[in-house]
C-alpha cells in the first residue's frame, strides 16, 4: 500500500476496505470504511490535475451527505507537498487550504447568513454527515458524525470556510474554480 | 449528487421523473400541477392550478443538449412576469450536469440566454449595487441597465428552491457588451448569475428543437451582440480603397496640376482665333473659358482646328468631335449648362504641335467678354472624387448601423448612468466625419 504525503494519518486499503490508521508507534487497524457508490467526478484518486497552471495530486476525499445529495472534500497534494482541499458540490468547486487568520466573530455558531461580519459576507451555513471515505487523510475522522460548516466571502471569488465540528473550528483559505479550468495532466 | 429517480406525484400519481441532483428542493406535476417537496415526503406545497399562462416555448423537461462544452438535461422551467412593466416576461429553464452542475437557460421572446451563478462579484449591498455607475467584476466594467420586480407566473419540473405563484424577485442587470450580470434578491439573500448572448439556431441544435417550434428573435434585446459582416466587411475594404485613392487625388493633384499654354479674351466685337502650342498630350488638355454673365457665355461658338481642320466645336447647343481624315463627325456630346457662366472642356488630344482655337460671336450686338485659358497636362479628378465620397458612404454605413444600435441600446436603458466625455465619443466621431464630408464638398465643388 503506497504512501503518498508524509503527514497522512488514516488510510483506507484499495483491497479490502480496512481503514487504517497512522500513529507514532505504527499502523493500527481500526476497522471497515464503508464503500462508497460510485458517482460521475472530474477528479479521480491519484490522477493529477491541473487548476490554473499548477499541478494538485488527488489523494483522498471525504464525502458528506445532506439528505437528498451529498458533496465531497478532495485531498490535494499541491506541487510543495501542500495539503489542499477542493471542494465539489454539484457545480460549485472551491479550493482551499488551511489558514491562520483571526475572524471578526467569537464564535461561528452565532454567525447569520447575510450579515456582514468586517470584511466578510455570511453567505452559507450548513451541516453534512460524513458517510465515508476513499484514499488516505491527513487526519482521522467519524463515519456518521455532523459535520458543521460556515462559508464566509471576501468578494471577488474568495472564500474562508469555518468548519466547526466538535467544538473545533477550522479555518480554511481559498476561492471558488470554474470547474471548465481543472484539466488532467494525462488525460 | 443523485441518480435519475422516477416517483409518482402524490396529488395525481401521474409518473415524474427527477433528472436534477441532491439540491433540488421541489418538483412541479407536469400534469396537475402541484408542487411537491422532496426533502419532506414528496408533500404538496401549493399547486398551479388556475395559473392560466402556459404557453408553450421550443423547449422541453428532460431534453439533452450540449452547451458550453457541457452535456445538460433540462429539469425544470420558471416563468417570470414583469411588476410594472408587464409587457417583460420571461421563462427560465433550469439545467443540470451531474459534472458541472447547475445553469440557467433563459428564453425571452426568442432571444436566449446562457447564466450561470457568479462567485466573483465583490462584495457590495444591493443598495450599494443601486448607486454605482459601474462595477467591476473580473477584470470587466458592468454598467447598471434596468432594475425591476417580477413574479413567477409558471413553475414545471425541478427547482432547487420552493416558487410559489406570485412570488416576487427584485433585479439589477448590469452590461457590458454582449455579457450581463443578473443580481438577485428575493428578500432572504441576494445571488449574481453570469448572463451570456447565444445563438438561437446554435442552442436550438444542441437540444434538437424541431424546426416548427424553433421561435424568432423578437425586438430588442441588450446582451445581443451586434452584428453587420456584410457592411463591417464594406466599410474595411473601403477605408483600404479611400486611403488608395486619396493618394492617387494628391499625385494626379500634383502631377496634373497643368501648365499654362495660352491666355487671352474674346469679345462680342472682336472674334478671335488664337494659336497654341501643345508639348505634351500627357493628361488632358483644358480650356477654361469665363464670362461675366450667362448671356455673354451663350454668345459665343468655341472651334478648335488643327492644321486647319475642325476637330472639336462647342456651342451653347452641342458639342462635336470631328474625324481629323475624314472631317466627319465621330462623337456628338452634350454641351454646358445653360445658366453657367464659365465652363472647362478637357480635351484628350492626341497630337503634339499648333492648334487654334476660335472664338466666334453668334451675336455681334450682344455685348459678351469672355476670358480664355489653355493649360495642358491637366489631370481630371472629378470622377476619383466622386468614387472616393462613394467609398465615403459606404465606409460611413456600418457606422451608421453602430450608431443607430446604440442609440436603441440607450433609450431601452432604465438607469442612467454618470456618463463621461469619452462616452460621447461616437458623437465626436459623427461631428468629424462630417465635417470631412462638408470640406471635401467644398473643396472639390469648387472644380
Amino acid at each position: 500500500m503506497d504512501i503518498h504525503f508524509k503527514w497522512t494519518k488514516l488510510v483506507a486499503c484499495p483491497s479490502c476496505g480496512s481503514s487504517i490508521f497512522l500513529n507514532d508507534k505504527g499502523a493500527e487497524l481500526i476497522g471497515k470504511a464503508s464503500t462508497l457508490s460510485p458517482e460521475p467526478s472530474l477528479l479521480k484518486l491519484h490522477d493529477p490535475i491541473l487548476i490554473n497552471n499548477k499541478n494538485y495530486l488527488p489523494l483522498g476525499k471525504i464525502r458528506y451527505s445532506y439528505g437528498r445529495g451529498f458533496w465531497e472534500e478532495w485531498f490535494l497534494k499541491g506541487e510543495s507537498n501542500q495539503e489542499f482541499w477542493l471542494s465539489i458540490d454539484e457545480g460549485d468547486f472551491v479550493l482551499e487550504k488551511r489558514a491562520e487568520i483571526s475572524l471578526p466573530f467569537k464564535s461561528p455558531r452565532a454567525v447569520r447568513v447575510g450579515r456582514r461580519y468586517g470584511s466578510y459576507l455570511a453567505t452559507e451555513v450548513g451541516e453534512g454527515e460524513c458517510v465515508g471515505f476513499e484514499g488516505e487523510l491527513p487526519f482521522a475522522i467519524n463515519i456518521g458524525k455532523t459535520h458543521n460548516y460556515l462559508h464566509l466571502s471576501k468578494g471577488g471569488g474568495n472564500l474562508v470556510t469555518v468548519e466547526f465540528t466538535d467544538g473545533v473550528d477550522k479555518i480554511f483559505q481559498g476561492k471558488w474554480i470554474d470547474p471548465l479550468t481543472i484539466k488532467r495532466v494525462y488525460s | 449528487m443523485s441518480r435519475v429517480q422516477s416517483i409518482k406525484c402524490t396529488n395525481c400519481a401521474a409518473p415524474l421523473n427527477l433528472l436534477g441532483g441532491g439540491r433540488v428542493e421541489t418538483v412541479t406535476c407536469s400534469y396537475c400541477t402541484s408542487v411537491l417537496d422532496l426533502t419532506d415526503n414528496y408533500k404538496v406545497l401549493s399547486n398551479f392550478k388556475n395559473v392560466k399562462e402556459r404557453h408553450k416555448l421550443p423547449f422541453e423537461l428532460g431534453m439533452k443538449g450540449k452547451l458550453k462544452e457541457v452535456e445538460y438535461t433540462i429539469i425544470g422551467r420558471i416563468s417570470y412576469m414583469e411588476t410594472v412593466y408587464v409587457e417583460h416576461s420571461w421563462s427560465d429553464f433550469l439545467l443540470f450536469s451531474p459534472l458541472y452542475g447547475y445553469a440557467w437557460l433563459s428564453y425571452e421572446h426568442g432571444h436566449l440566454l446562457y447564466s450561470k451563478r457568479n462567485r466573483t462579484f465583490p462584495n457590495l449591498t444591493w443598495e450599494e449595487i443601486e448607486n454605482r455607475s459601474e462595477v467591476v467584476v473580473d477584470r470587466i466594467d458592468y454598467k447598471p441597465y434596468d432594475a425591476y420586480t417580477a413574479k413567477v407566473t409558471y413553475v414545471e419540473g425541478e427547482l432547487t428552491w420552493v416558487a410559489k405563484y406570485g412570488d416576487k424577485t427584485n433585479y439589477i442587470d448590469l452590461v457590458s457588451s454582449s455579457f450581463g450580470i443578473t443580481v438577485e434578491n428575493n428578500g432572504k439573500e441576494i445571488e449574481f448569475y453570469n448572463d451570456e448572448y447565444l445563438d438561437a439556431t446554435e442552442v436550438y441544435e444542441a437540444f434538437s428543437v424541431p424546426k416548427e417550434k424553433r421561435d424568432k428573435e423578437q425586438g430588442f434585446h441588450p446582451l445581443k451582440p451586434f452584428s453587420k459582416p456584410f457592411f463591417k466587411t464594406l466599410s474595411k475594404i473601403s477605408l483600404w480603397f479611400m486611403v488608395i485613392m486619396g493618394l492617387l487625388i494628391m499625385a494626379f493633384m500634383f502631377d496634373g496640376s497643368g501648365k499654362s499654354i495660352a491666355s487671352f479674351n474674346a469679345s462680342n466685337i472682336q472674334p478671335v482665333k488664337e494659336p497654341f502650342a501643345l508639348s505634351s498630350t500627357k493628361y488632358l488638355t483644358a480650356i477654361y473659358v469665363k464670362a461675366n454673365s450667362t448671356k455673354a457665355l451663350n454668345n459665343f461658338n468655341i472651334k478648335l482646328f488643327k492644321d486647319e481642320k475642325l476637330i472639336f466645336s462647342l456651342t451653347k447647343d452641342n458639342a462635336y468631335i470631328f474625324d481629323e481624315t475624314t472631317g466627319k463627325v465621330s462623337k456628338r456630346l452634350g454641351s454646358w449648362e445653360r445658366r453657367a457662366k464659365e465652363i472647362i472642356v478637357y480635351l484628350n488630344l492626341e497630337k503634339t504641335g499648333i492648334y487654334q482655337l476660335s472664338l466666334l460671336p453668334v451675336d455681334s450686338a450682344i455685348n459678351s467678354i469672355v476670358e480664355v485659358k489653355v493649360r495642358e497636362s491637366s489631370s481630371r479628378l472629378n470622377y476619383l472624387v466622386i468614387f472616393t465620397l462613394l467609398l465615403f458612404f459606404f465606409f460611413l454605413i456600418y457606422y451608421f448601423f453602430v450608431w443607430q444600435y446604440k442609440r436603441k441600446h440607450n433609450s431601452e436603458k432604465e438607469i442612467d448612468n454618470d456618463e463621461s466625455i469619452f462616452d460621447h465619443i461616437d458623437d465626436w466621431g459623427q461631428v468629424i466625419i462630417w465635417t470631412v464630408v462638408i470640406l471635401l464638398i467644398i473643396f472639390f465643388g469648387e472644380d
